[in-house]
């Protein structure tokens, strides 16, 4: 019997041991080897999906070309949360070389050292503020050093579905609209939404022009409304945050006025049977939204979702009619304790300096972006060769996005799959384009800021009031900061 | 007659507690490493501000100072509290009703058994998820039974009253959004805090069934009552369940993190569902304010040391053990 039970027990034991070593011995392998004598360069990046494969793609062109010319491989890693991932990792001292972060994230890592400053590599290489948009060049600086290089940058603008609008022509017409061209003000804005609504036999909207809060429930760019009506994230002489003035007050009355136009109870039940944005059920695909603020991806979840839809791009309506815009960017960094900077550097370098690339797609169909492009013909949309574009603008284009190159070339925008990217493009290019500030705590400040867009999108009535009241909250933040980085020797702003 | 096996040979060779000890030390160093230095290094980084990259600063009671000061700190200690103060008592008596009724010989018990216990196995994430749909304020089933059964009783009342007078009428009933009306968010996590009781529930049905069946006897044999036999013997026999269960959900009602997180970050209009868990988070891993993170941490963990204190102190006074009285 004991030699029975030592017997089960050493089945046992194999039967745990024995997969466990199997695995060890025959698991999955990295299913892309390493070319000999290459230094490794890991490039941690948040893109998935169609965005993410394309980055996939342009690194492996660069393996194959100038990375395999100066011994360099890009490992593409897609990371969530990359922000929290790269700050831990820094901070561990086993950073990437490269990291895709926001731009927000600049001016918070930077002031605590986890970012290595570019000036002289980006110099060196001429990829500075005579190449690249002062809009995006600037928000990669902090402290007048640079710290990032613009990678995919956008602008927000109006996406209206003009075939929408063309079915109301009659109303619009009689309201004194056009349904040809959107609407230029916040004023109009409203006069077209109360035109475009639809409700059902329940009295529940099931169509409205537009609300503030798509995409997603309290909305992506919910603190923008102050810009269109002309302000700014920051008092231009301090430099601080500063969302109590007139402007911004006049923007948020603007969204509690929508509120009260169209029933805020009415409204948020509106807004909560909307679908995912990312999804075929978008209300902008399903017709359930007419307009809606959005950067340059729209145009290809449109695409994906709704090529049907025969929709424009304009700048988002202001409140005096200047074109405005609120712009941002993903970016690349050298985190500090980065093994191969200078490897990281010579991708960054590629991408803004390569002569003009074809990037095959690697399957045996030609793909779109990749083998082929569509121009407008006499006959609809033609299938024309790709044509070569510099690494840049090449990605940027696969991401539908406008570029942040001061000079695009002309098959870039010829070619490009959105339709509005010359509206993004100027909307950058513009006196009034704006970007999040550089402020080391700005995600504190945005989240009372957000706070108090809550309140008032939930029905607060005193819009002054309430941002009053953010406004003394992100002063009390703001001291907090400004102590801390004195205590490193440093300055706030 | 067997041999005796080898570990008895070699425990005779080492003394009994090096034994112990060496069986006991990997959970020792696991213990120690990761969750013991963390607390004492928490403790100390209250005391600096810490952004995670550079290195911490001693800046004595500051943290302590500026959460004293801190509006959103006293914010999320009410909301909290109130929540607790609500859910713990609620929790408790709908796990303790839940374990009664299936203690008795209802139709298909093990069923609901699985039932009721099928929802601690769903992952978080997915609860939220689950719930979001639930209170959405269109085509959640809450608000589409709510508004049904509701308007239902309403359109029957106002058939009744048209009879008395036709100008009486009642106004239909608009089910609330849960989710995006201040007075609401606060509600509904507190009703989706109920989802989760079937750990309570086991925990009860246990000690349920192990009440002597005689001392239900002499009570019916003196004429009790089904509310006497409830609060003369069932309540004392299980109360160090009951006690039990109170202390694990004061620690868990005061940790509420993931799903309040996930379905109303930030905690919604007027911040009314932002729970103490939730600021601590965004103050470490959004503001990167380590340091007054850890403030928040250990005041957390002193509050729920105090609350656990109370419970033990009201346990002698409360608690029946088998034989002993507290």
């Amino acid at each position: 019997m004991p030699d029975l039970k030592r017997m089960l027990k050493l089945a046992l034991a194999a039967v745990l041991l024995l997969p466990a070593l199997a695995l060890v011995a025959f698991g999955p392998r990295t299913s892309r080897p390493v070319p000999p004598d290459r230094v490794v360069v890991t490039y941690w990046e948040k893109w998935t999906d169609f965005e993410g494969e394309a980055m996939k793609r342009l690194c492996a062109l660069f393996n194959e070309t100038a990375g395999a010319a100066q011994g360099i491989y890009v490992d593409y890693v897609v990371t969530t949360q990359i922000d929290l991932k790269t700050l831990v990792a820094t901070s561990g001292g086993d950073a990437p070389d490269l990291a895709g972060l926001w731009p927000q994230n600049i001016s918070s890592f930077a002031a605590k050292n986890a970012l290595q400053p570019l000036d002289e590599r980006a110099a060196a290489a001429g990829i500075d503020g005579t190449r690249i948009l002062p809009v995006y060049y600037e928000q990669c600086r902090y402290h007048e050093r640079l710290y990032a290089v613009p990678l995919t940058p956008w602008s927000l603008a109006l996406y209206y579905n003009r075939g929408l609008l063309r079915q109301y022509a009659a109303e619009l017409s009689a309201a004194g609209y056009s349904a040809d061209a959107p609407p230029r003000t916040l004023d109009e804005l409203l006069g077209y939404c109360r035109v475009l609504q639809r409700r059902g036999p329940d009295g529940a909207y099931q169509m409205l022009g537009f609300i503030p809060s798509v995409p997603e429930m309290v909305g992506w760019y919910w603190n923008t409304w102050g810009l269109w009506a002309g302000g700014t994230f920051t008092d231009p002489e301090t430099g601080l945050a500063r969302v109590d003035t007139p402007e911004f007050i006049r923007g948020y009355e603007w969204v509690r006025d929508f509120l009260r136009t169209f029933g805020q109870r009415d409204v948020l039940r509106f807004e909560s049977s909307l679908a995912n944005f990312n999804s075929p059920d978008n209300p902008f695909m399903r017709g359930k939204l007419a307009m809606m603020q959005q950067g340059p991806w729209f145009a290809n979840m449109i695409r994906q979702y709704g090529p049907e839809i025969d929709y424009g791009v304009a700048p988002f309506p202001t409140a005096d009619g200047r074109e405005i815009s609120y712009c941002g960017q993903d970016v690349l960094v050298i985190p500090t304790g980065a093994r191969h900077p200078d490897q990281a550097w010579a991708f960054i370098a590629w991408l803004y300096t390569s002569p003009p690339v074809v990037v095959p797609s690697g399957l045996a169909e030609p793909q779109f972006g990749y083998e082929y492009c569509l121009v407008a013909g006499e006959h609809g949309p033609e299938r024309r060769p790709m044509p070569p574009l510099r690494p840049i603008e090449w990605i940027c284009w696969n991401h539908y996005k406008n570029g942040p190159l001061r000079e695009p070339s002309a098959a870039f925008l010829d070619t490009h799959p959105n339709p509005g990217v010359a509206i993004h493009e100027r909307l950058a290019r513009g006196p009034l384009a704006r970007t999040d500030p550089p402020l080391p705590n700005w995600f504190a400040l945005l989240a009372e800021f957000m706070a108090a867009y809550r309140d008032i999108w939930a029905g607060a009535p005193d819009v002054r009031g309430r941002l009053e009241e953010c406004q003394r909250r992100m002063d009390v933040l703001v001291d907090v900061a400004r102590r801390e980085q004195i205590r490193y020797g440093d300055r706030y702003p | 007659m067997s041999t005796r096996p080898a570990a008895s040979r070699g425990s005779q060779r080492w003394p009994a507690p090096l034994v112990g000890a060496a069986w006991i030390s990997p959970w020792i160093v696991g213990f120690s490493a990761f969750t013991l230095l963390p607390i004492v290094l928490a403790g100390y980084l209250s005391f600096c501000q810490f952004d995670g990259l550079r290195p911490p600063r001693f800046t004595g009671l500051e943290n302590l100072r500026t959460l004293a000061a801190d509006p959103l700190f006293w914010k999320v200690l009410k909301n909290t509290t109130v929540y607790a103060a609500v859910a713990l008592p609620l929790g408790t008596l709908v796990a303790l009703a839940l374990a009664i009724l299936l203690n008795t010989n209802v139709p298909g018990r093990t069923a609901w058994r699985a039932i009721i216990f099928l929802p601690t196995l769903v992952p978080l994430v997915a609860t939220a998820m689950v719930w979001l749909w639930m209170f959405n304020g269109r085509y959640g089933l809450i608000n589409v039974v709510l508004g049904g059964v509701v308007n239902g009783v309403i359109n029957s009342l106002n058939a009744l009253l048209g009879l008395i007078a036709p100008t009486w009428h009642i106004g239909r009933c608009e089910p609330p959004n849960w989710l995006t009306d201040p007075r609401w968010t606060m509600p509904s996590m507190v009703l989706l805090s109920v989802w989760s009781v079937g750990n309570a529930v086991v925990v009860y049905l246990a000690g349920l069934q192990d009440v002597p069946r005689s001392l239900y006897e002499a009570a019916e044999v003196d004429g009790a009552s089904a509310w006497q036999r409830l609060r003369n013997v069932t309540l004392p026999m299980i109360s160090p369940a009951i006690f039990f269960n109170v202390v694990i959900g004061i620690i868990f009602v005061w940790q509420v993190f993931a799903v309040p997180q996930i379905m109303i970050p930030g905690g919604g209009p007027q911040r009314n569902a932002y729970f103490y868990t939730m600021y601590l988070y965004d103050k470490a891993f959004r503001d990167l304010q380590f340091g007054y993170a850890c403030t928040l941490g250990w005041v957390q963990m002193l509050i729920i040391i105090a609350l656990t204190a109370v419970a033990f102190r009201l346990s002698r006074r409360l608690v029946h053990y088998r034989g002993v009285s507290g």
